[in-house]
């Protein structure tokens, strides 16, 4: 038993090395280190809500080399985009509230043409699979991945209990409609809900503001306010909620709480898609934007606003994460063969405008 | 395949394999004495090639034809007694023998027993232990020497792969230690497998042996063993990938020397040992509700006790246990599973037992009273996190700026700073506090701190920095698992300082702070399972002073392990009551299966029956919505029973997996098999009908068989199995095998192949029974010798059995509440519609007595009590208001409960003391109103809302 101090970049080392990681070329405030982070606390804490569960890995990372004041913020993307991904699933399960708190997703694979994606946490850090398995996953930002499928890993992923999700059940695209009826479906929804009054603590995100910032988006309401507004509102002991509000001179007038009709759809997707189709019809699309050389075999996309779980998952199966643009929220590397695809389906579902 | 011994003779005669295998035995004898003292042998350990296996075999059957059965020539007796242990599998031990033995006669059973201990006299072999060998005194010398039957490999493969990060470096050299060690992780494997895991040393010689590294013999068995189990394993992929992933984990461990803080202080490698806890402790949290704290605790696995106490397992899973200061009991089994997290209406004495058991022994209430215990007071700290939510520092520090709670008991003293004021809590016996630290602590509010039993740690701040702690209270203690090295971040805004560090006892170090930085990080490596304690001083760089001072606490302990029925964390998680039930609880409705999931969310419920082999023979479906509760599951258990293919094979199941799947909240199964049992009936069809067979593992004698007919349930006749030891009634009933004080029931169903035999059946009737209290107990054993005998899959069996419990609860009730009511009774249940309200109340009493029964009405309104132990608490209280109006005027407290189970299902109170049931059926008697009136509030709603009482 020893007690001996240790460099700030010697315990970053030692972290690395204890999640699986290659210190060599990974930092703790890359996207591989927090989302493994994000993992390893999760495995102990959840059922637990996306806050306390960020607020767990900062506390942990604060003051370790490239750690900086971001790291709260960018855990709590991390949470956000592993909920979305399938790690971590967001449940309401206690009859008497409507409270969601994040659970362990099932250990589980995807396939993906000649590779599979790789989901899900078992408990008390446990690794996802034995040995054999563990040696041939890939970590990309916060996708894990075994590049080829071959007998072999079905052996270790059946061996390893890993349960197979076809992709067509994974993916869950919904229907393609236009902004407009989107947002009346949504509207409809709120004039049939009746007057409220004394909703408290609201956020909301200021539609005026510039799509290309979306944490600088979220306010409180304010006198002038007049519209409608995607809005989250604080739950004890629960993920904050997510809701739709008509707004009067700065007075809620007509709330609508997400998810509409199905308690355990994701009430960040219905919201966030939306905040597109609202975005959309104020004739401020939200933007994706491509970068690199159009010659070269894979480009880089760039995301500014988070995207619904249906989305982020058709990006993690066409294309790689990586570590974001500089300005980007989330940025992905795809094939160019795989380029026009991919942008046309971010339209018709989001809405989304290219800036090439 | 197995190696041969090269003083081997083959000899067909059992006088050469007799000399052959002492030759065999006792050279292995010799050679464990050097590498093993002590270590017994296995019979499994014979060496013999096939051929010479296939001589015993040969031997053995030739002299049991000729009667030639002699103690001087009992190995070959043992191996082959062995190896049909080692390959049988289910619960058919002396079946399979006789039938691989013609002319074997079940007289002698006791030659076997004798030859094994001869073996064990003679050679050092293993001497059966534990309750399973106490029960089976015969069975369990083949099924102890088989080392490791085939169709528990798979199981303890898994255990073994499960349980590796769990594993340390002492555990691995000490096999007895292992196996206690994996008993303890083995509550949710099957029952075979636990009545396998009860003896820990032989569970522990065999996992030591398979996780051995390869370069490596294993001292305890013969390598031929070792690589036959192997070869076994390795059939199966999902085996060998087990096998080789905790073999690959125990070698790291061998290699790091991970050990617990007992091992090293053995060895001398560490001092200060506070605590090497069983399990996590007992933990505590406050919720916020309505502007009111409640407490709440949080209960660890208890699994991990048996580790310890061997046997707590059983007891665990099959009691009840109470809470002090929660009013609802938890179900049975409910503490075997992690995190239970019970509200406390009433906060505990200091000297009441956290947790104890319904009916448990002495030493298990002990055991717990030890184990699980809150922090001792009388002042419970709690950091906010949040507004709602708090949880206990037990190192009662804390720090300036935060905002904390506070439990007291007794209440604090009224002079108090203004930054601690009274709050609202909703547990009783226990007063809270909001305690605002200030930002700035001056001298007043230390004392004031010091006053109340609390410190302050200003100026230093520690903290598990980098990996993320398995769990941390936010203040000062953290828990990590073993195998990682814990790093610990100090953080001070003071500079020209030094940190005075200590780890347990050990000697203190001074680090010199990094100079212009606010954080230092200590990497705490090597630590041991256990509780530790780093004592931090904040000393001034270049003297002595002391500037600040804390202590933070480190937990290292195994990681839990994941049953196959899920986790809390999980999206979705099956329980049990009781915990591990056999596959007869479960199809009989002795068992209630909890999911608990996401709301309202359809999974696919999936019942599939397995034969001995694990090989699947049928399978039914349901959609089920989450979660399914108590009173839910029921009707769930009922729709999957009620599919044919389930019915037609469950007589044939060893065992079934009740799986509960949704694409993306998870995949939890629960697997239950039927017991090994000294004595069990299996229900088969041919083309005759309905048959029973008996499965005899009784070793003291012959079975009697009796069946009472459905027509005549009070009549036992005998009966005997035909020449292929088949037992027929066309008719069915109830069927009875009775050696010892053992016995086995089961339902035979009638055979029903058309319209004719459906009408051959008759209603049950009962002979006559006398207006006395020993009458009426005769038939609450009778109705519970028809209630508790097994079901089969046939629905007719079960129609008929509900209809001799009919008769039963119809005849005590004519008995107690007299002619008349029957008669209305009777009217009721042919939906007699000109039968009046005013009629049936007239029936229960009139004058004193109705008003007896209207006020116990509107009782049970008024406090909508819907089970059936609120109607029972009803009841007392009337009848203590209403005791000389029902010439009851000293009723017993307890006979409102009596008096409603009796109405309900009197098989339920076979179990009363024979005086205690007596004596309340002589105050019934003696006052029939009162069981008329319980009789009545059953009927007020068919008795239909009742089944969530008995759940729960």
């Amino acid at each position: 038993v020893s007690l001996r101090a240790v460099q700030p970049a010697e315990a970053a080392t030692l972290t690395l090395e204890t999640l699986g990681l290659d210190p060599s070329d990974t930092q703790l405030m890359g996207e591989e280190a927090l989302c493994a982070t994000i993992r390893r606390a999760a495995s102990f804490i959840c059922p637990t809500t996306p806050g306390a569960l960020a607020r767990e890995v900062s506390d942990a990372l604060t003051g370790l080399p490239t750690v900086d004041e971001t790291v709260r913020g960018r855990a709590e993307e991390c949470v956000l985009t592993l909920r979305r991904y399938g790690d971590l699933l967001e449940l309401a399960t206690e009859p008497e509230n409507r409270r969601r708190r994040l659970y362990l997703g099932p250990p589980s694979f995807v396939p993906t043409g000649d590779g599979c994606l790789i989901v899900g946490i078992r408990p008390e850090g446990a690794p996802i699979g034995g040995t054999g398995l563990m040696e041939r996953i890939t970590n990309q930002g916060h996708r894990r991945s075994v590049a080829v499928c071959d007998g072999e890993v079905e052996s270790l992923l059946a061996e390893d209990g890993l349960t197979e999700v076809s992709i067509a059940q994974w993916l869950q695209v919904p229907r393609e409609v236009s902004s407009e009826s989107f947002v009346q479906s949504f509207r409809a929804r709120l004039l049939a809900s009746g007057q409220v009054t004394g909703l408290e603590d609201l956020r909301v995100i200021d539609p005026s503001t510039s799509v290309r910032f979306y944490v600088g988006r979220w306010r409180d309401l304010r006198s002038d306010d007049n519209g409608e507004f995607v809005a989250r509102r604080p739950q004890a002991f629960g993920a904050d909620l997510w809701c739709v509000v008509a707004v009067t001179t700065g007075q809620v007038t007509h709330a609508v709480d997400l998810p509409l009709d199905d308690l355990n759809a994701s009430g960040a997707d219905q919201a966030l898609r939306l905040q597109a189709a609202l975005d959309n019809l104020a004739g401020t699309p939200q933007l994706v934007s491509l970068g690199g050389d159009p010659e070269q075999p894979t480009r880089t996309l760039d995301l500014f606003s988070p995207v619904p779980t249906w989305c982020q998952r058709k990006l993690d199966v066409v294309a790689t994460p990586e570590e974001r643009s500089r300005g980007a929220l989330m940025s992905y590397r795809v094939p160019s063969g795989a380029l026009v695809d991919t942008l046309g389906f971010l339209e018709k579902m989001l809405w989304l405008v290219c800036t090439d | 395949m197995h190696q041969r011994d090269p003083g081997h003779e083959r000899s067909k005669d059992l006088v050469g394999l007799q000399e052959a295998l002492d030759l065999r035995f006792r050279a292995i004898r010799s050679r464990r004495e050097l590498s093993a003292p002590g270590a017994p042998l296995y019979a499994l350990e014979h060496g013999l090639g096939e051929a010479e296996l296939a001589d015993v075999y040969s031997g053995v059957r030739a002299a049991v034809r000729k009667y030639d059965v002699s103690t001087r020539l009992s190995l070959p007796f043992v191996v082959y007694a062995t190896e049909i242990g080692y390959a049988y599998s289910g619960d058919e031990y002396w079946p399979t023998f006789e039938a691989q033995t013609p002319g074997w006669d079940v007289g002698n059973r006791s030659f076997i027993r004798e030859s094994f201990e001869r073996f064990a006299e003679e050679y050092g072999g293993a001497v059966p232990s534990g309750a399973w060998a106490g029960q089976f005194k015969i069975i369990c010398w083949p099924i102890t020497h088989a080392v490791l039957p085939t169709d528990l490999q798979r199981q303890l493969a898994r255990l073994l792969y499960e349980s590796r990060r769990a594993l340390t470096a002492g555990i691995l050299k000490e096999p007895g230690r292992l196996g206690r060690h994996l008993a303890a992780r083995a509550w949710h494997a099957s029952s075979r497998f636990r009545t396998f895991a009860r003896d820990t040393d032989l569970l522990g010689q065999v996992a030591a042996a398979l996780l051995a590294s390869d370069s490596e013999a294993s001292p305890y068995l013969e390598p031929a063993v070792l690589a036959r189990i192997v070869t076994d394993l390795n059939a199966e992929r999902d085996a060998r990938s087990w096998l080789r992933d905790a073999r690959s984990t125990a070698n790291r461990v061998r290699i790091k020397g991970l050990g617990t803080l007992q091992e090293l202080t053995q060895s001398g490698n560490t001092t200060g040992v506070r605590r090497v806890p069983s399990i996590p402790q007992v933990s505590l949290c406050l919720r916020r509700d309505g502007g009111m704290w409640a407490a709440y605790v949080e209960l660890p696995e208890l699994s991990g006790l048996a580790e310890q106490f061997p046997g707590i397992q059983e007891e665990l899973a099959s009691r009840r246990a109470r809470m002090a200061g929660s009013e609802r009991p938890l179900a049975r089994g409910r503490l075997l599973y992690p995190n239970q997290t019970v509200r406390l209406d009433r906060w505990p004495a200091p000297d009441e037992p956290l947790l104890s058991l319904e009916g448990a022994g002495g030493d298990v209430n002990t055991t717990l009273k030890d184990e699980c215990n809150l922090t001792p007071g009388p002042r419970w700290l709690f950091g906010l996190r949040g507004t709602e939510f708090a949880t206990e520092v037990r190192t009662r520090t804390v720090r300036p700026g935060r905002d904390y709670a506070l439990l007291s008991d007794p209440p604090l003293d009224a002079d108090l700073p203004d930054w601690i004021s009274p709050a609202q809590c909703d547990t009783t016996g226990i007063s809270a506090y909001a305690v605002a630290v200030p930002a700035t602590l001056d001298a007043a509010g230390l004392d004031a701190l010091q006053t109340i039993g609390l410190s302050a740690v200003v100026d230093l701040v520690a903290r598990p920095a980098g990996l993320p702690a398995a769990r941390w209270d936010g203040e000062g203690r953290a828990e990590w698992l073993s195998g990682e090295t814990p790093i610990i971040g100090l953080t001070t805004t003071r500079s020209d300082v030094a940190a005075r560090c200590r780890l347990d006892d050990g000697e203190p170090d001074v680090i010199p702070w990094p100079q212009g930085d606010e954080d230092l990080y200590l990497a705490c490596e090597g630590l041991t399972v256990g509780e530790h304690t780093l004592s931090i001083e904040l000393i001034r760089a270049d003297g002595d002073a002391v500037l600040a001072a804390g202590t933070f606490e480190l937990v290292v302990r195994a990681p839990q392990l994941r049953a196959s029925t899920g986790t809390y964390r999980e999206g979705m998680m099956i329980r049990t009551t009781p915990a591990s039930p056999t596959l007869p609880e479960l199809w009989d409705g002795k068992a209630t299966i909890e999911v608990a999931g996401p709301l309202g969310v359809a999974a696919t419920m999936e019942l599939v029956l397995t034969d001995q082999k694990g090989r699947g023979l049928a399978r039914g479906r349901e959609k089920v919505r989450l979660p399914v509760v108590a009173d839910t599951w029921p009707t769930v258990s009922h729709q999957l029973k009620s599919q044919k293919a389930l019915t037609e094979k469950y007589d044939e199941a060893e065992a079934c997996e009740l799986r509960v799947l949704h694409p993306e909240v998870g995949n939890v199964v629960l697997t239950c098999a039927r017991e090994f049992a000294p004595l069990r009936w299996i229900v088969a069809h041919d083309r005759d009908g309905a048959y029973a067979r008996l499965v005899d593992n009784f070793e003291g004698g012959v079975p009697t068989l009796r069946l009472r007919p459905f027509s005549q349930p009070d009549s036992a006749l005998p009966c005997t199995a035909d020449d292929s030891q088949r037992v027929r009634a066309s008719n069915g009933g109830l069927l009875v095998a009775q050696a010892g004080d053992q016995h086995a029931a089961i339902i035979l169903p009638p055979t029903i192949r058309d319209f004719h035999d459906l009408q051959r059946l008759t209603d049950p009737r009962l002979g006559d029974t006398p207006k006395s209290p020993s009458g009426v107990s005769g038939l609450i054993a009778l109705g519970a010798s028809w209630a508790e005998a097994a079901l089969t899959g046939d629905p007719f069996g079960t129609a008929q059995r509900a209809k001799v419990l009919d008769a039963i609860r119809s005849k005590v009730i004519h008995l107690i509440c007299g002619g008349r009511w029957h008669a209305i009774e009777r009217r009721l249940a042919a939906a007699d519609d000109s039968l009046r309200v005013n009629e049936v109340l007239e029936g229960v009493g009139a004058g004193a007595e109705r008003q007896f029964v209207l006020s116990l009405v509107r009782s049970i309104e008024a406090f909508g009590a819907t089970s059936r132990s609120m109607r029972a608490r009803c009841l007392s209280k009337t009848l203590i208001a209403y005791g000389k109006a029902v010439r009851l005027p000293r009723a017993s407290p307890k006979l409102g409960e009596f008096a409603i189970m009796l109405a309900a299902a009197p098989d339920s109170l076979a179990a009363t003391p024979r005086r205690e049931l007596i004596q309340r059926l002589e105050e019934l008697l003696r006052s029939p109103v009162v069981m008329r009136a319980a009789r009545y509030v059953e009927l007020m709603d068919g008795g239909g809302a009742m089944a969530a009482e008995e759940a729960a």
